[in-house]
């Protein structure tokens, strides 16, 4: 199926060369044109993020040359040299070529396995490469594959299943204490970006009412303006009388004192009937005392703790991948070997050989009834005569076979057991068929 | 009455696997066949126990191959209710092997033929029988719950305050979660639990003309009674909740287990046989 991937990602290339070998989401559509040119690519797609170029090609020429010749556009287009590129770059062709994108797909080759944009980066790139015609059936097949493959591992596996970012990993730990997010309240100590982001955070998992303590009030009513369900922005004077209010508390100031003692919290805690309260500390220096955890019912974790839980969470991660790479493995040889049985390439070229065989053996049974006849007149019976006939013959059946590997396997003439043709494709099924119990009987 | 405990048995035992299976393996598929699964060996057992009853002309629960299948029975009953209740499957691994357990040993006791002295469980006695004893086993089932809710917020919160999280951690419900059921399975373990010791007292009277036989079960349900007196009193007016709550769960639990052993050992007016 001549099927090459040529790029590089962020393990074999650094930024600084990945950067100027990336396409641009204005400039893909363009590349693909110039690209698929027919003769030498037939059908091709550009995966570009920001950890990996990749081009996956169907070419018509030799897998080494198909390689080269896609290698060698990517420096070109990019008005590079070789010399640079080239040590970079990996070449999958094949099996291993379907794996790659198997594997891409999953999210196992990426920085953070996993992630979930990956998916959608390469969805987009098959979009692209529909919408500009270069993808052809190949391709087509390869990438719906490639999805439900990605899809299979995200369900059966744990490989997406643990948070691995420090804010992600808050929220994670917000639903292991409170289950569910929806009516608690947040606390945010701090009006900067960090604070920012893990407020946005909380208001996606569910948290609905939102106070906001900062040493100027300004920047805190800036940040509250900001969100959609609103919230309120209090000075750090009120803190400890507030405090109560907050299920999360997350702090991420630049103050030098902690804000927050044992004394305001064991308050807090009375106030509130011991309802537990988790409380993240962003800031370093801390803001919030580490004693506090002595109190029954209070969770507090710090920057190094959460970074404990994500490098613990990566590891299980790495852990499940390893179950993932087989799925891999098995969808990748199941792809290939139903590819080849719809590959109708082997069939017509064994079944010309055997009508030219037959027709040649009848040609010769019959040889004396002709009589005499000068050499040029025999090649004129032999090629012109009976190999046209042979190719009149041929067309219909060659149609008919394209069609049926075009929809589906079902309903093929089966040509090889009416011709007894046995080819090349066949024995590697009988191969692999050997456990079937009519084969065993034999 | 055999063959209904073996299927249904059988059908636990599917329940079972499943849920070790995802524990193990962290995958979640067909949970919806392990959840039938359990809901017909519940179905087959309730069925059991309702032949064996009209089997002996006598409510259930006289004996020990009759208490366990009663509370297995119960537990898988209670299952059913916080699934349908909470929509969490984390409690499977947790709740499965105990059902598993209670309606193995209902299967692999033997059957004892009644001796004389229970066929006054007939009329009157059986009524009090049946409202006694079942408040007790729906009770202590309850306390079973609020037992494992304890103990998977005891695992929960000793990772969380250690900030290391074991490969259990992920698969246990939150905390909140574990505090609420251990709150509400307490509450109906309680008022069950009452109503038996109240139906005792007042039956005893009736039936024998003193309020209390002073045999060792009597004791051991008032100590369990005293237990979760001081959970629900302390939950309600302190603000009692999570660990503290959790470790009188578990310690009221063992005085149910104690209860739950004796009953077969201890002799006098509550004793088997």
């Amino acid at each position: 199926m001549n099927l090459v991937l040529v790029g590089l990602n962020h393990k074999t290339a650094p930024v600084a060369v990945r950067e100027r070998l990336a396409f641009p989401d204005q400039c893909v559509e363009d590349a693909l044109q110039r690209l698929v040119d027919r003769a030498n690519v037939e059908e091709a797609i550009i995966v570009s993020t920001c950890n990996r170029v990749e081009i996956i090609a169907k070419s018509s020429l030799p897998l080494s040359e198909a390689a080269s010749y896609v290698g060698e556009f990517l420096h070109a287009y990019h008005d590079l040299p070789e010399s640079q590129v080239r040590p970079h770059l990996y070449v999958h062709e094949e099996r291993h070529a379907v794996r790659h994108i198997f594997r891409v797909a999953s999210s196992l080759d990426s920085m953070v396995i996993g992630e979930p944009q990956i998916l959608g980066q390469v969805k987009d790139a098959y979009a692209r490469a529909v919408k500009v015609g270069a993808a052809g059936r190949l391709l087509h097949r390869l990438l719906e594959r490639a999805f439900s493959v990605a899809k299979r591992v995200r369900t059966e596996t744990a490989v997406a299943a643990y948070a691995v970012s420090v804010s992600s990993v808050a929220v994670e730990l917000a639903h292991k204490i409170f289950d569910n997010l929806k009516g608690k309240s947040a606390l945010l100590i701090g009006a900067g970006e960090m604070a920012e982001l893990s407020a946005k955070h909380l208001l996606d998992g569910g948290v609905q009412n939102l106070l906001v303590a900062n040493r100027t009030l300004a920047n805190a009513q800036h940040l509250v303006s900001g969100f959609r369900g609103g919230g309120r922005a209090i000075g750090l004077d009120e803190l400890a009388g507030r405090l109560h209010e907050a299920d999360i508390v997350i702090a991420s100031t630049g103050a030098t004192s902690y804000q927050i003692n044992e004394r305001i919290v064991s308050q807090a805690l009375e106030r509130r009937r011991y309802r537990p309260m988790l409380l993240i500390d962003l800031s370093v220096p801390r803001t919030i005392s580490p004693d506090i955890a002595r109190l029954d019912n209070i969770f507090v974790f710090d920057v190094d703790d959460l970074q404990t839980v994500v490098t613990a969470n990566l590891r299980e991660r790495q852990r499940e991948a390893a179950r993932a790479e087989d799925i891999i493995e098995i969808e990748a040889q199941q792809f290939i070997s139903t590819l080849r049985q719809s590959d109708i390439g082997p069939t017509v070229t064994a079944l010309r050989e055997r009508l030219v065989a037959i027709s040649l053996t009848e040609y010769e049974r019959h040889r004396k009834r002709l009589g005499p006849l000068t050499p040029e007149q025999e090649r004129v019976i032999k090629e012109a005569l009976l190999g046209s006939v042979i190719n009149k013959v041929m067309h219909p059946l060659i149609v008919g076979l394209r069609e049926a590997s075009h929809s589906d396997a079902a309903g093929r003439i089966d040509l090889h057991q009416a011709f007894g043709l046995g080819d090349a494709s066949e024995e590697d099924a009988e191969k692999t068929d050997d456990v079937s119990p009519q084969r065993s009987t034999k | 009455v055999k063959t209904l405990l073996i299927v249904s048995v059988a059908c636990y035992a599917v329940g079972l696997l499943h849920a070790i299976f995802v524990f193990v393996r962290k995958q979640n598929s067909l949970f919806t066949v392990a959840l039938f699964a359990v809901a017909a060996g519940f179905l087959l057992h309730t069925g059991s126990l309702a032949m064996r009853g009209l089997e002996v002309g006598r409510f259930p629960l006289v004996n020990y191959q009759e208490v366990c299948s009663f509370l297995g029975w119960t537990v898988a009953a209670y299952y059913l209710c916080v699934h349908f209740w909470y929509r969490s499957q984390a409690l499977s691994p947790f709740i499965m092997p105990i059902i598993f357990v209670f309606a193995v040993t209902a299967w692999l006791v033997p059957v004892p033929t009644d001796p004389d002295v229970t066929s006054r469980f007939r009329g009157t006695w059986g009524l009090l029988l049946a409202v006694h004893g079942g408040f007790f086993v729906f009770s202590y089932a309850a306390f079973v719950i609020t037992f494992l809710a304890g103990a998977m917020y005891i695992i929960q919160e000793r990772e969380l305050k250690r900030k290391r999280f074991g490969s259990i951690f992920h698969r246990l419900p939150s905390l909140d979660t574990c505090d609420d059921l251990s709150y509400k399975s307490l509450g109906l373990g309680f008022a069950l639990l009452t109503l038996g010791i109240l139906t005792g007292i007042v039956g005893s009277r009736r039936l024998n003309g003193i309020y209390w036989n002073g045999d060792p079960l009597e004791f051991l349900a008032l100590a369990t009674w005293v237990v979760y007196f001081f959970v629900m009193h302390y939950r309600l007016t302190a603000g009692w909740r999570g660990r503290r709550a959790a470790w009188l769960g578990v310690a009221g639990f063992v005085i149910v287990l104690a209860s739950l052993v004796g009953v077969g050992y201890f002799s006098g007016f509550h004793a088997f046989g």
